[in-house]
């Protein structure tokens, strides 16, 4: 029975400050990276320097996953050259990296914040306590190792998607308008438009055929009563204009009935019954 | 999927969309490296719903204990660890386990839920809880939601381990004041009194004068020497005390939480006077009644006794099915609660699917429409029916309301809004009460030997001003030289204050209070007047005072006075 950890409040709240801390330094590291590019030019541009303060200060406080992503890809969108194939941007896995890597941890720093919402006042005791030289709290730094482990895996995933990602993206003809056969030619596409649509269709086929796994998976694997209730709703999906008009019907008639049993009045008792009372 | 990742994907699908058309190459690969990253943690998840989590073994130990039945007594509390492990794997990141407790339950000291936000292999929690009123506890089981690392995929699942309780009524050990008349002679056996009437006891009540077929041996021949006529010694009587508990169980009694029933202070008292008269030896018996009929518990006594009769009030105190009453929006939505917190994955759109109408087309309709197909679909498979009376429940309001009153009941809810509606009840319960409590009351006395002590414990202050409905019974009962003690419960669990000052209350609550102290207190006058000129003793509340009351009429009824003061 001791053995068992019990997982209390105090673990909880470590685990956010150490994914707090992570989001804060990734937003520090974005900062310092991108801060060259908004000056990059002769002429100073503010749309990417105010999207940049706005990734840089307001973040921390509401703005979830999806803000950062638009933040992100309106910079990529106003700061990335139209080039072609071979052109790649410069810095350009630094720009996949951060972002992404930010993405992960605000949405994990929100999850835990969700369940606990004191957070974020203890997402900078860390750096306080080193500070002031009082000694981090042992929990804290073991929180600290499992995060840092959690990353990893994390980041390894993240690593393999945009490989996977990359390859995607060499699959499709980017750049070449002529590449394959005469597609282009034959259906006068637009190349961009075709880039598109191969893509498209790579990505839905791959889904297509995970989400048959899955569901076949999970079909499976569903309880008797779940089973029971999905043969009973579909059998009802099936025959509901039938069956909801046998329904209304018996109702109906059922209704009927209850009125014409109108409660008897004094006055039609019958002699004897009247005679007895 | 929750609203984070589905804006993800969207923004994803977009980023790509733009970055290929523009010819801006980051652009697309970082969104569709977030598509692929979303993909995958999808899979990752559903590895961990279906995989995984079935694989989670969870034991529930209550004071100790992993047995799946037993009994708990009432306002007492329990120690409750849920001991979390999995076969041969870890779980996590994030899991929330909720140990589903029912409304008779009530968390006193830690939480009843754990939060795993890492991946784990055992974990535990404890929590005290203490049990509000007599009746059943059921336990079912565990609500588990399970979410990804970042929190862009949930999924709820309910993971029954149902454990039933039956929890016997709370006690009160009370000091019983025994009233010495006369120095004993001889010790009567254990649960014998010596009832002062004529009898063949061994101590003697008085001489009279000899009566022509007096026993000869009872002749007191030296007092018979010196008066110079026949005297007859006369003993006392030596026979047992048997008490009946007549518990009212009607719609009035079992109206509100646990604990908070008038129900519950009526079995508090039955099981304090019970307790105190076993424990003197005198036998305890007890009719129940309802609107179900009425049960008779014989008089028995000793420990076994005394458990059976707690038994059996348990058993009474457990909720019956309630009185049918008219659907409303509240009633739907109480059921639909206690769907998606037993069954949540029977609320998967996949799963239990509604097929499409046109009609109703406000909105508003549309979405009750939906939520109560939903709802029909989870009690057709809880109370087995087919297709074509699932549809009747979705278009006929009184079956639903039925199977949705009988669903709450089942899931342990207590009698109060919305699963039985409290208002325009009063006047019609009494009178049912009254009826009910003169039936059972008629039953008692055919089946009734001498001497005994009927402790009526029934909602009679709503029928005050139509107590006449009852008296005739009790004028039977008292006619047979049985003893009749009402205990009248109260809402408020106590008496009113015998003097109310008005002027000191300023809040609203404290104003309501007041109210109902002078409504108790006019009603109760009314009853006391109405069975005090009868002869029957009447105390207001569950209190100690109401239980002391019923031990002095049982010290009377045991050496045959009339009143403490001595008159026989």
């Amino acid at each position: 029975m001791n053995r068992i950890p019990n997982h209390d409040s105090t673990h909880r709240s470590n685990d956010a400050v150490c994914w707090g801390s992570f989001y804060a330094l990734t937003i520090v590291v974005s900062a310092m990276l991108f801060f060259p590019y908004v000056y990059s030019g002769s002429d100073f541009n503010p749309g990417p320097g105010l999207i940049l303060l706005a990734i840089t200060f307001l973040t921390i406080k509401r703005w979830t996953g999806a803000f950062l992503m638009v933040l992100c890809q309106t910079m990529l969108l106003l700061l990335e050259p139209q080039a072609s194939h071979q052109q790649v941007f410069k810095h350009g896995l630094v720009w996949l990296a951060l972002p992404v890597f930010l993405i992960m941890a605000v949405s994990r720093f929100r999850t835990l914040q969700e369940r606990n919402p004191q957070t974020l006042r203890g997402v900078f005791a860390p750096v306080a306590s080193f500070a002031t030289n009082v000694a981090v709290p042992t929990s804290l730094v073991q929180n600290f190792g499992s995060a840092v482990v959690q990353l990893l895996r994390t980041g390894l995933l993240i690593t393999g998607c945009s490989i996977s990602a990359w390859i995607i993206m060499k699959m499709v003809p980017i750049g070449d308008a002529d590449i394959g056969f005469s597609t282009l030619r034959e259906f006068r596409l637009k190349a961009s438009g075709y880039r598109l649509l191969i893509l498209g269709l790579s990505i839905f086929v791959v889904y297509v055929l995970t989400w048959i796994a899955v569901t076949e998976i999970s079909w499976r694997k569903l309880s008797p009563s779940q089973a029971s209730i999905f043969l009973r709703s579909v059998f009802i999906k099936y025959y509901h204009r039938d069956l909801r008009m046998i329904t209304l019907k018996r109702l109906k008639i059922r209704r009927k009935r209850a009125r014409s049993i109108q409660p008897v009045s004094p006055d039609e008792f019958p002699a004897a019954v009247k005679g007895k009372t | 999927m929750t609203a984070r990742s589905r804006w993800l994907v969207l923004l994803a699908v977009c980023g790509i969309g733009l970055g290929i058309l523009r010819n801006q190459h980051v652009l697309a690969w970082l969104s569709l490296t977030v598509l692929l990253w979303l993909f995958a943690e999808w899979l990752c998840f559903y590895w961990r719903l279906y995989v995984e989590l079935p694989r989670l073994k969870i034991r529930r130990l209550i004071n100790g204990r992993s047995d799946t039945s037993a009994f708990l007594w009432a306002g007492r509390k329990i120690n409750i660890t849920v001991e979390i492990s999995t076969r041969n794997c870890t779980l996590g990141p994030v899991v929330l386990i909720r140990d589903c407790l029912p409304e008779n339950l009530v968390v006193e000291d830690g939480v009843c839920e754990t939060q795993l936000l890492s991946r784990f292999a055992t974990a535990a929690f404890t929590y005290e809880a203490r049990v509000c009123g007599a009746g059943a506890a059921v336990l079912p089981g565990y609500r588990i939601t399970l979410q990804d690392a970042q929190g862009f995929f949930a999924a709820e699942r309910f993971v029954p381990d149902e454990k039933r309780f039956r929890v016997l009524p709370a006690f009160a050990n009370v000091s019983e004041s025994q009233p010495i008349v006369k120095r004993i002679n001889s010790l009567p056996q254990h649960g014998i009194h010596r009832l002062q009437r004529a009898g063949l006891g061994s101590e003697l009540l008085e001489l009279r004068e000899y009566v022509p077929g007096d026993p000869p041996k009872s002749i007191a021949w030296k007092v018979s020497a010196r008066r110079q006529t026949l005297m007859t010694r006369q003993y006392e009587s030596e026979v047992p005390v048997r008490i009946v508990l007549f518990v009212d169980g009607s719609i009035s009694a079992r109206i509100g939480g646990f604990g908070c029933r008038l129900l519950d202070q009526m079995t508090f008292v039955a099981g304090s006077v019970a307790r105190s008269a076993i424990s003197v030896g005198d036998p305890v018996g007890a009719v129940l009644f309802d609107e179900r009929g009425s049960r008779r518990i014989a008089p028995s006594g000793g420990d076994r006794g005394f458990y059976k009769l707690l038994e059996a009030l348990s058993d009474f105190s457990t909720n019956p099915a309630p009185p049918p009453q008219r659907l409303s929006r509240a009633l739907l939505a109480a059921t639909l609660r206690l769907c998606g917190e037993r069954h949540p994955e029977l609320l998967d759109p996949r799963i239990n699917q509604v097929p499409f109408t046109f009609r109703p087309f406000r909105p508003s309709k549309r979405r009750d429409r939906y939520q109560r197909s939903l709802v029909a679909a989870i009690l057709a498979e809880a109370y087995g029916l087919s297709a074509p009376q699932l549809l009747e429940l979705v278009h006929d309001d009184t079956m639903m309301a039925n199977h949705a009153q009988q669903f709450l009941a089942d899931a342990g809810v207590s009698w109060m809004d919305p699963l039985v509606q409290t208002r325009d009840r009063g006047f019609h319960d009494g009178m049912a009460t009254m009826e009910l409590l003169s039936q059972a009351l008629a039953d008692s006395v055919a089946h009734a030997r001498d001497n005994e002590v009927y402790v009526i414990m029934a909602n009679l202050l709503e029928c005050a001003t139509n107590i006449s409905h009852v008296l005739p019974a009790i004028k039977m009962a008292l006619a047979r030289h049985h003893r009749v003690v009402f205990i009248v419960p109260t809402p408020t669990f106590r008496r009113p204050a015998s003097s109310i000052n008005t002027d000191s209350a300023v809040t609203l609550q404290s104003l309501l209070a007041q109210a109902q102290d002078l409504r108790t207190k006019e009603l109760a006058s009314r009853l006391q007047t109405a069975l005090h000129r009868l002869g029957a003793r009447v105390s207001l509340s569950g209190e100690a005072e109401a239980i002391r009351l019923v031990l002095s009429e049982t010290a009377l009824a045991r050496n045959g006075r009339v009143t403490t003061a001595g008159a026989r």
